[in-house]
C-alpha cells in the first residue's frame, strides 16, 4: 500500500513539475514574436491540464500518506515542519493560479511562484529530514521566488534581444 | 480495516474531492466564457462530496472520536488541537455543505446569467471561494488534530 | 441530474428562479445564524448543550440536524412569502450569505480561542 502511495505521489509531482516547467518554456518560446497563436494557446492549455492532474494526484496521494501515518501510529510525522511547509506551498499553487486569473498578481510574479512552489515541493519530498524550522524553510522558499523571478526575467530579456537582432 | 477507519478515510477523501471540485468551479467562474455544463457538474460533485464527508465524519466523530481520540489529545502536549482546532472545525464545517448546495442550485438556475456575466455570477464565485478556502483550512486543521493523537 | 434540470426548466418558465435562489440564500443565512447561536449558547449555557445531547444523542448531531431543518424550513417559508423575484435581490442575498458565513466562521473560531485561553 505504501509503495502504491509513493508511486502515485511521484507521478503527481512529475506531472506537476514537468507541466509547470514545459508550460513556462513553451510560453517563453511562444512570446518570442510577442503573440501567442491559437495553436500555441492549445498546447499551453494541455500543459496546464497536465499540471492540474498532477496537483490532484499529489494532493490525494499526499493526504493518503497522512491517513496512513495516522492509522499506523506514526502521528508524530504530522507535526513535521517540513511537511507543513510542503502543504502550505502546495496550497499556494492553486491560490497563485486564481490570483493570476483575476489579475491580482502580474505574470512576472505568478510564474516564478508556480515554478518555485513545484520545485520546492519536489525537493522537500526528496529529503526525509531537513535541519530547518518551518519559518526557515518558508524564508528560503520566498527568497527562491525572487531568484527565479530574476532568472526568468533574464531569460525572457535574452530571447527578446535575440528576436530584435534577428 | 474497520468500519470506523473506513469512515474516517471516506470523510477525508470526499472532503478533499469537495474542495478540489470547488477549486475547479472557481477556475470555471473566472474563465472569459464559463462552461456552464462543467460548472454544473463540478457543483454537484462538490455538494455531494461534502454531504458524504459530513455523514461519514459524523459516524466517526459520534461513535469513536469523543470516547477514544479526544481523551488522548487532551492528555497530550497539544490539548489545543481539540479545544480550539477540533471544536472550531466541527462547527464551522456545518456551513460548507449548505453553502455548496446554494451554489449548486444557483448555478443550475442562473446558468444564462452566469454566461452573460451578470452580477449573480460574482456572488456565486465569492461563495465558491469561501467553500474552497474554508475547505482547505479545515483539511489542514484535520492534519493538525490527527498529529496530536499521541499517547 | 434530471431532477435539477427539470426544476430549472419549470423555474425558467414561470420566472421564479431568482425567487428560488433568494429563498435558499435566506434559508442558508438563517441556518448559519442558528448554528452560531447554538454553538455560542451551548458553551455559555450548559442546559442548552444538555438538551441537544438528550434530544439528539449528541450535541453536534443536534446542531447538524437543526441546521438542516432551519435551512429547509426557512427556504420554504421564504419561497412562499417572498414577493420580490428580481435578480438584484438574489445577488444581494447571495452576497449577504457570503458575508454572514465568513462572520460566523470568524466568530466561532475566536470563541474557541477565547474559551481555551480562559481555562
Amino acid at each position: 500500500m505504501y509503495q502504491i502511495l509513493v508511486i502515485a505521489h511521484i507521478i503527481g509531482t512529475v506531472l506537476g513539475v514537468g507541466g509547470a516547467t514545459f508550460a513556462e518554456i513553451f510560453h517563453i518560446r511562444a512570446m518570442r514574436d510577442g503573440v501567442v497563436t491559437d495553436e500555441e494557446s492549445v498546447t499551453l492549455k494541455i500543459f496546464y491540464t497536465v499540471l492540474r492532474v498532477g496537483l490532484v494526484l499529489l494532493v490525494l496521494s499526499g493526504f493518503a500518506f497522512l491517513i496512513y501515518f495516522r492509522l499506523e501510529g506514526h502521528e508524530k510525522y504530522l507535526y513535521n515542519p517540513k511537511l507543513w511547509a510542503k502543504m502550505i506551498i502546495v496550497f499556494i499553487i492553486p491560490i497563485n493560479a486564481i490570483l493570476f486569473q483575476i489579475k491580482k498578481i502580474p505574470a512576472w510574479l505568478a510564474t516564478p511562484i508556480s515554478l518555485t512552489s513545484w520545485y520546492t515541493a519536489l525537493i522537500l519530498g526528496v529529503y526525509r529530514t531537513i535541519p530547518y524550522s518551518f519559518v526557515e524553510i518558508m524564508g528560503i522558499y520566498l527568497a527562491s521566488i525572487l531568484v527565479i523571478a530574476l532568472v526568468l526575467w533574464r531569460i525572457k530579456d535574452h530571447y527578446s534581444l535575440s528576436r530584435i537582432k534577428s | 480495516m474497520t468500519i470506523l477507519y473506513a469512515m474516517l478515510i471516506l470523510h477525508i477523501i470526499t472532503g478533499l474531492i469537495g474542495v478540489m471540485s470547488a477549486f475547479s468551479m472557481l477556475i470555471g467562474f473566472l474563465r472569459r466564457v464559463p462552461k456552464i455544463g462543467a460548472l454544473k457538474g463540478w457543483s454537484l460533485v462538490s455538494a455531494i462530496s461534502f454531504i458524504l464527508s459530513w455523514i461519514s465524519g459524523a459516524y466517526y466523530y459520534v461513535l469513536y472520536y469523543g470516547g477514544n481520540v479526544k481523551p488522548i489529545i487532551l492528555k497530550s502536549a497539544y490539548p489545543w488541537a481539540h479545544q480550539i482546532v477540533m471544536e472550531a472545525k466541527e462547527h464551522v464545517f456545518l456551513f460548507i455543505p449548505l453553502v455548496s448546495i446554494v451554489v449548486s442550485i444557483g448555478i443550475f438556475l442562473a446558468g444564462e446569467d452566469i454566461l452573460n456575466d451578470k452580477p449573480i455570477k460574482k456572488s456565486l464565485a465569492w461563495l465558491t471561494a469561501f467553500v474552497f478556502i474554508l475547505g482547505v483550512v479545515i483539511s489542514l486543521a484535520g492534519v493538525g488534530i490527527s498529529g496530536a493523537v499521541r499517547g | 441530474m434530471p431532477a435539477l434540470e427539470f426544476l430549472a426548466l419549470c423555474e425558467d418558465k414561470i420566472m421564479n428562479r431568482f425567487k428560488t435562489i433568494s429563498s435558499i440564500s435566506i434559508g442558508a443565512i438563517v441556518a448559519v445564524f442558528v448554528v452560531s447561536v447554538l454553538v455560542i449558547g451551548g458553551e455559555f449555557y450548559a442546559p442548552l448543550k444538555d438538551w441537544l445531547k438528550a434530544t439528539f444523542t449528541h450535541h453536534w448531531l443536534g446542531k447538524s440536524a437543526i441546521s438542516v431543518m432551519s435551512f429547509i424550513l426557512f427556504s420554504l417559508i421564504a419561497r412562499i412569502f417572498l414577493k420580490n423575484e428580481s435578480e438584484d435581490m438574489a445577488e444581494k442575498l447571495l452576497m449577504a450569505l457570503f458575508k454572514i458565513a465568513i462572520l460566523g466562521t470568524l466568530v466561532l473560531s475566536v470563541l474557541f480561542f477565547y474559551l481555551f485561553s480562559i481555562h
